[in-house]
């Protein structure tokens, strides 16, 4: 029986943790934003390596703006350009992730402001040196005074301060999306590279079921407007959040039921323990059933008695299991912070399994019950 | 009177490897029904057999059994288990009550197995263990109860179907000479009172004198059948003289028929 109870309990505590931790990875997706499309210059083999993402700039900011001008489904799109800079303040000298974005940025990331004021058009034209700071980065930089309007030096630039972004928590990569800094995309291309074209388009959709159809309009604009020819390939790529949401979401299931194929072995296990402990049950209550018989039981009545004692047994396990289950998944959920999530069905499901279990393992022992000779076993000890 | 219990040439045979044993090589027998009828022989005589294939659990190898006209013979398994549940009661030398249930459990059993609603069950088993004289130990365990007492009980679970034949295979082995005379004198009883037939099995003339009828087994096959001593027949002979008289009277005729020439019998008393 112990068997059956740490099968059922396993059961329970693996799938309450991963449907936990599947949700938990979708609302940070959600936090990203599901209807966010990436386009990024290059393009990908069949396998989705990004060997050539990247790699040559095809992409401009007019694409960008012609993306948000004319595809219907799409809401915002910002052309971006992202590198690593040298930040230093009063205090501090920090690695920092700077993001050149347009204006719109915050729309298509939909993510508000904590103080001060967004980057607007006027900053992009002027290429300003301004920039939006995140929760993270500020305290970095500035401790716990107000970062507005502090003058910082972005790989030897002067710039001010003009915003700080509300906090957004871990991405769902592990990365901290509120150490970062945002500023004018003219800005970052003119005086902080030496680049002249942005690094990827980041477009939000309208709705979350209009991502494939805003997916498909971006595509046929941009290739009409690099002038791609029928046969030849794309030369950039469309990526959803919410495909690889999708794809993570198909990888979390496919563990979990393999997760749980290795829970049931255990309850396999509890069902041969079970059969066992009939077994010699029978062999113990020989006498018991002789008598039974001569009393005027027949085959079927004695069968049906092991099979119920069998799936009894096993019912009590699958009790004890999904309590045991409820209880460790707690536990578990309060030490690593992960939620667990159980169902009615993940309580009524493996209960009614290993009761399933119970029966089919009691079935031979039941047999060899029935199949008792009344004479002999009377005469058993 | 209807012939409830009818053997024609009835054979047994038991296949051990190498050996064959023949338990009964040819028993013609009839019991009319209200009968009651000790089957007496020495060990090996087929006695015991003889008495579970009387109560179907176990099944001739060859001729015919009738029980209630009905060839039951050839019935399957299940068909048997109906038998024993409807027309048949069981008392045995060791009780074999269910340790773990309380007497009136234990009566309840065939019930049980017969389908009978709770309440009904409860009833009738309460009646039954009054009939035996233990309406006071319904909630005892088997343990908790003398060997009369756990005889009675079994006595009140043979009877509680309502069978037509109640089988007593040696139901005194096991309890001292006072008790048994109770509990031989309740089956006597319970005899009389409705038209139940018994069939007792016991090696010992001063129990099997309390039948009306005595039928003496030997290797395989009826050698005498007489009226009992309490109904005015003759003394129970010796049951090792009736056996060394029939292996002589074999030997010389070894047709293997018998003969009634068995003998001055030794005499055993017998109670009127």
């Amino acid at each position: 029986m112990l068997g059956v109870i740490i099968g059922v309990s396993a059961i329970i505590l693996v799938v309450s943790i991963s449907q936990g931790a599947k949700r938990k990875i979708q609302d940070q997706i959600a936090n990203l934003g599901t209807n966010m499309i990436i386009v990024l210059p290059g393009s990908t083999s069949q396998g989705g390596v990004r060997a050539g993402a990247g790699s040559a700039p095809t992409l401009t900011m007019d694409d960008a703006e012609a993306v948000q001008r004319e595809c219907p489904a799409v809401a915002h799109a910002a052309a971006v350009s992202r590198s690593i800079c040298q930040v230093v303040s009063e205090l501090a000298n920090w690695s920092v992730r700077v993001t050149g974005a347009a204006a719109n940025y915050l729309e298509v990331r939909s993510w508000p402001l904590a103080a001060g004021r967004p980057i607007e058009t006027r900053d992009v034209d002027s290429a300003a040196k301004v920039c939006l700071i995140g929760k993270t980065t500020a305290e970095q930089l500035f401790g716990q005074a107000d970062p507005i309007d502090q003058r910082i030096r972005i790989k030897g630039t002067p710039m001010v301060v003009i915003g700080l972004l509300a906090e957004k928590g871990q991405s769902p990569l592990g990365e901290d999306q509120d150490d970062t800094i945002i500023v004018p995309i003219t800005t970052h291309l003119q005086h902080l590279t030496g680049r002249d074209r942005p690094n990827a388009i980041v477009v939000s959709a309208v709705q979350e079921d209009r991502i494939d159809l805003a997916m498909n309009q971006i595509q046929t604009l941009l290739r009409h407007r690099h002038r791609i020819r029928e046969d030849d390939m794309d030369d950039f790529t469309v990526k959803s959040i919410a495909e690889a949401a999708r794809t993570a979401e198909t990888t979390s299931n496919i563990m979990t039921a393999l997760l749980v194929s290795i829970a049931g072995i255990s309850l396999l296990v509890g069902g041969i323990g079970i059969m066992n402990i009939m077994l010699v049950t029978v062999m113990e209550r020989t006498r018991e059933i002789g008598i039974r018989m001569a009393v005027g039981a027949g085959r079927r009545m004695i069968m049906r008695q092991f099979m119920l004692e069998a799936g009894t047994l096993a019912g009590v396990g699958g009790l004890l299991g999904v309590g045991l289950g409820l209880a460790s998944a707690s536990a578990i959920a309060r030490l690593t912070g992960w939620p667990a999530l159980v169902s009615p069905f993940l309580l009524v499901g493996p209960f009614v399994f290993a009761i399933g279990i119970g029966l089919v393992f009691g079935l031979l022992p039941a047999r060899r019950a029935a199949r008792l000779n009344p004479v002999d076993s009377l005469r058993h000890d | 009177m209807s012939k409830i219990v009818e053997f024609k040439n009835a054979q047994k045979v038991y296949d051990m490897g190498e050996v064959q044993v023949h338990a009964l090589r040819g028993i013609d027998l009839t019991i009319a029904e209200g009968e009651f009828a000790a089957v007496m022989g020495a060990s090996g005589s087929g006695k015991s057999t003889l008495l579970n294939i009387i109560g179907c659990l176990d099944q001739p190898s060859g001729g015919v059994y009738l029980l209630d006209g009905q060839r039951v013979d050839r019935l399957d398994e299940e068909e048997l288990a109906r038998c024993r549940r409807t027309k048949l009661g069981y008392v045995f030398q060791s009780f074999n009550l269910l340790h773990s249930s309380t007497s009136l459990e234990n009566v309840e059993l065939p019930m049980v197995y017969l389908g009978v609603r709770r309440r009904e069950r409860r009833q009738r088993a309460r009646a039954a263990l009054e009939t035996v004289g233990l309406a006071d130990r319904m909630g005892h365990m088997p343990w908790q109860l003398s060997g009369g007492q756990q005889q009675r009980v079994a006595l009140a679970r043979a009877l509680v179907n309502r069978p037509r034949v109640l089988l007593a295979d040696e139901p005194t082995g096991n309890l001292d000479s006072k008790t048994s005379e109770e509990v031989l004198e309740l089956l006597v009883r319970l005899h009389a009172e409705g038209s139940l037939t018994v069939v007792l099995v016991s090696h010992d003339a001063d129990i099997a004198a309390y039948a009306h009828r005595i039928v003496i087994l030997h290797d395989g096959l009826v050698v005498r059948d007489q009226p009992s001593p309490s109904k005015g027949g003759p003394p129970i002979p010796n049951i090792k003289a009736v056996a060394a008289a029939a292996a002589a009277s074999e030997q010389a005729a070894p047709t293997g028929e018998q003969t009634e020439d068995i003998g001055a019998p030794d005499v055993q008393s017998a109670r009127a």
